[in-house]
């Protein structure tokens, strides 16, 4: 009997041991639940984060088109007269696809570029002019990095950031072999195979020296070889060219100081031209237009005020920001302080990181396309092109232009049809006026380029470079290709 | 009061409080995962005045909790898959967006969003693309197992370009759709991943006696992390999906509403790639209503996916 007490006993006080640390462990987990249990590994903004890749990926097709496509590619074999170029066309892209593999070499992480003095840069120019060189100029300064980014889609996220370049030449150092190698278009091709090294040049005149890591080892390896400029010499479109420091002068251009006003890589055209006909008046802006500039700009027009000046300008007010529309059709969107079309609204997700250059390029690309006035100039051959780029520290400004088969279309003497100035993931100021270009079916024939240059030239003051572009009063009068003189 | 009277006191106190924490913490994890029915009976009427008609039995689990399964196609990836591909007798060529691989007369194409493209016998076909002549019929693919067997070899040789890291998570496929003309016939191929489809279609183009092209979307690289998700509650998604019928309503401007029955709720994935070649397989939840219409949504963010 007193056993069985005992065991009873014995088997209450396991009992009150098991309830207890039962109880305990009932507590912990009760206590843990209301703190909302395992953290997810993949949340919410995470997946913002990946759908901001995506709309990263979404900006990447206007990369693709030509934004930053070259104004000029010339492919000299180093022998008096066989040189010959593109400014436009397929040919213009391909030979491009065969620089970005040159590109690729020369700005990754493992290439070296030193600066070089102005009195070395010019000598060197000087030289590789003479020479076997493949050059590349675009129409203004672009960082090299947007250069790599927006040329190659993958180089975009690679980090790359450097100097600003208008101008390079890729030129030849080493001899190596006779094999094969890369040639035109990818394609596989036996010729002799150099090892290779580029130098630049910005607008100011800062000159850059690029070195790759390694030189070419196999088949696959990118090398400067002699394939080049024979294969593009059959191309439909090649132009055979020379650059004006290289050009034979004569009483006339000498009288006139040839050398003092024209830059040393003007491209100088062997043979005429031929381009569209176009015409450019000034857009019509009405009530519906600027309700769809508004939306575009993110300012709700039933919030809005607005009101019109003795001048005739309609201005629309909201929240520190305003536009501006004028009676001769410019646009003004500004805003103050804290306010500004944030990347979020146009991209679409919220960012907890800082945006880099291709973000602002990006989101000016995207609000460009967006705009009614913009798009419908964008006819068939008409393309947006980055026409201007320049960076304080903290305000970025972007230009960008209109180009026909890319050559840039100027009226009243400016490439740039749309400016935004943008700082902190912000857009800060847009600008742009209202124009209707009109494309011909017609097309026309340039003059003689060495004609157009000697009429230049009796009128010209100082150093300028110059292009063939099609120059507009914006008074609906037809126009051609003719002569710009545009910044060195 | 006795030690041993104390004792039995102790014991039904703590059997009280034991079992008052145990249901309280059944009840929470029931809520947790399950609405109760006067919440559904609510959202329902609410769902009806959008002309949105949701079966109860869609409502009464809160949350589908899966995973999001990822890996990396980076470049160590593609250099381990061009040895693995010159061993076998290819010449790689590095594109933009992914490597091409030649043999002979085979061509593939394998991209780091998951393409794949093959070709062979000079023939560089798009088989998606040749159903949309409307030459080729729809018939069950198990009454063609020749066709099966010739996709099945093609499917194991180039699934033997899985690398190790698929190991621990993997894909099956099946035979989704096949469409024939003539001799000829195309395959859809699906890819699912944790029994869900992953989204990922192949189509391989039969032609005499075997695999002569391919073109679509298919995984090589097998997941190598399970990750838990942040996933949204069911009935937030359907009441997304009625903010999005409202606004379609406002917008058309029509008079009268057109009765949406939804009639099935799928949970599947769909793929998300990171800048840094990471690719995510993220949990998607298929809405699908008596007249066909789909809407799917993304189950982690909550907005619609497509």
């Amino acid at each position: 009997m007193r056993g069985e007490k005992r065991i009873i006993e014995i088997v209450k006080t396991i009992a009150v041991a098991v309830l207890l640390v039962l109880l305990v462990c009932l507590c912990v987990i009760y206590m843990l639940s209301y703190q909302g249990g395992q953290t997810a590994e993949f949340t919410r903004n995470m997946m913002e984060r990946l759908t901001g890749e995506s709309i990263k990926y979404q900006y990447l097709d206007y990369f693709e088109q030509p934004y930053t496509m070259p104004e000029f590619i010339g492919f000299s074999s180093g022998r008096t007269g066989e040189s010959i170029g593109f400014s436009g066309g397929e040919e213009l892209e391909q030979a491009y696809g065969d620089v970005i593999r040159f590109y690729e070499e020369l700005f990754s992480p493992e290439s070296t570029v030193t600066e070089m003095t102005e009195e070395q840069g010019e000598a060197a120019f000087a030289q590789i002019m003479q020479g076997r060189y493949i050059y590349v100029g675009y129409f203004c300064d672009l960082p090299k990095s947007v250069i790599a980014g927006t040329a190659e889609t993958e180089l975009l996220f690679s980090g790359i950031s450097g100097e600003f370049i208008k101008e390079i030449f890729i030129v030849p150092d080493r001899y190596l072999k006779d094999g094969f190698t890369v040639g035109a278009g990818g394609t596989q091709t036996y010729a002799s195979i150099y090892s290779f090294y580029a130098v630049a040049r910005d607008s100011e005149g800062r000159y850059y020296r690029y070195t790759t890591g390694d030189a070419p080892q196999t088949s696959q390896d990118v090398s400067f070889n002699t394939n080049y400029y024979l294969s593009y010499n059959t191309a439909e479109s090649a132009l055979r060219y020379e650059f004006a420091a290289e050009t034979e002068t004569d009483a006339f251009l000498e009288k006139y100081g040839f050398s003092d006003k024209v830059a040393d890589t003007t491209v100088i055209y062997g043979e005429s031209l031929s381009g569209g006909l176009l015409s450019v008046s000034r857009g019509t802006v009405d009530f519906r237009l600027e309700m769809s500039v508004l939306n575009a700009l993110y300012m709700n027009p039933e919030r809005v005020t607005s009101y019109t000046d003795d001048a005739g300008v309609r201005i629309y007010f909201d929240e520190g920001r305003s536009i501006r529309f004028t009676p001769e059709g410019t646009v003004q969107y500004t805003a103050l302080g804290e306010e500004g079309i944030s990347f979020e609204e146009i991209f679409g997700y919220p960012a907890e990181f800082e945006w880099d250059v291709f973000d602002y390029l990006g989101a000016a690309m995207i609000l460009a396309d967006s705009l009614e006035p913009i798009e419908d100039s964008l006819t068939e051959g008409t393309t947006l092109f980055l026409s201007g780029m320049e960076y304080d520290g903290e305000t970025l400004r972007l230009s960008f232009g209109y180009r026909y088969h890319n050559l840039p279309i100027f009226i009243n003497g400016s490439a740039d049809m749309i400016t935004f100035e943008m700082s902190g993931g912000l857009i800060k100021s847009v600008s742009f006026a209202v124009w209707d270009v009109e494309i011909s079916q017609e097309t026309s024939g340039s003059p003689d380029f060495m004609w157009l240059l000697r009429g230049y030239l009796t009128d010209a003051q100082e150093k300028r470079r110059l292009i063939l572009a099609y120059l507009s009063q914006g008074d609906a009068a037809s126009c051609g290709l003719e002569l710009a003189a545009v910044l060195p | 009061m006795s030690w041993k009277n104390l004792k039995t006191l102790a014991i039904a106190i703590l059997l009280v409080m034991d079992v008052f924490f145990l249901y309280s913490l059944i009840a929470r994890e029931r809520a947790a995962r399950y609405y109760d029915s006067e919440l559904i009976d609510a959202a329902t009427k609410i769902f009806h005045e959008s002309s949105l008609y949701v079966d109860k039995s869609f409502l009464t689990e809160r949350i589908v909790s899966l995973p999001v399964y990822s890996g990396t196609l980076d470049e160590a990836f593609f250099e381990a898959l061009l040895e693995k591909m010159e061993g076998n007798g290819y010449t790689a060529e590095k594109e933009t967006g992914g490597m091409r691989f030649v043999r002979e007369d085979v061509e593939l194409y394998i991209g780091n969003d998951f393409t794949f493209l093959y070709g062979s016998g000079g023939e560089y076909a798009s088989p998606s693309e040749m159903l949309e002549s409307g030459s080729f019929v729809r018939c069950e693919p198990e009454d063609f197992p020749e066709i099966l067997q010739a996709a099945r070899a093609f499917l194991s040789e180039y699934s033997a370009l899985h690398l190790a890291a698929g190991e621990r998570f993997y894909y099956t496929c099946s035979f989704e759709e096949l469409f024939v003309s003539g001799t000829d016939g195309v395959l859809c191929v699906s890819q699912e991943i944790g029994g869900r489809d992953t989204g990922n279609r192949l189509y391989l183009l039969y032609s005499d006696g075997q695999i002569t092209a391919a073109d679509g979307r298919f995984a090589i690289m097998a997941p190598v992390r399970k990750m838990t998700a942040q996933t949204v509650g069911r009935m937030e998604l359907l009441f997304a999906e009625k903010d999005y019928l409202d606004e379609k309503y406002r917008q058309g401007g029509e008079v009268s509403r057109e009765n949406m029955i939804l009639e099935a709720v799928e949970d599947s994935y769909e793929v998300f790639f990171d800048a840094d070649g990471s690719f995510y397989f993220v949990p998607v939840c298929t809405l699908t209503y008596r007249n066909g219409e789909t809407r799917t949504y993304n189950s982690v963010s909550g907005e619609i996916y497509s």
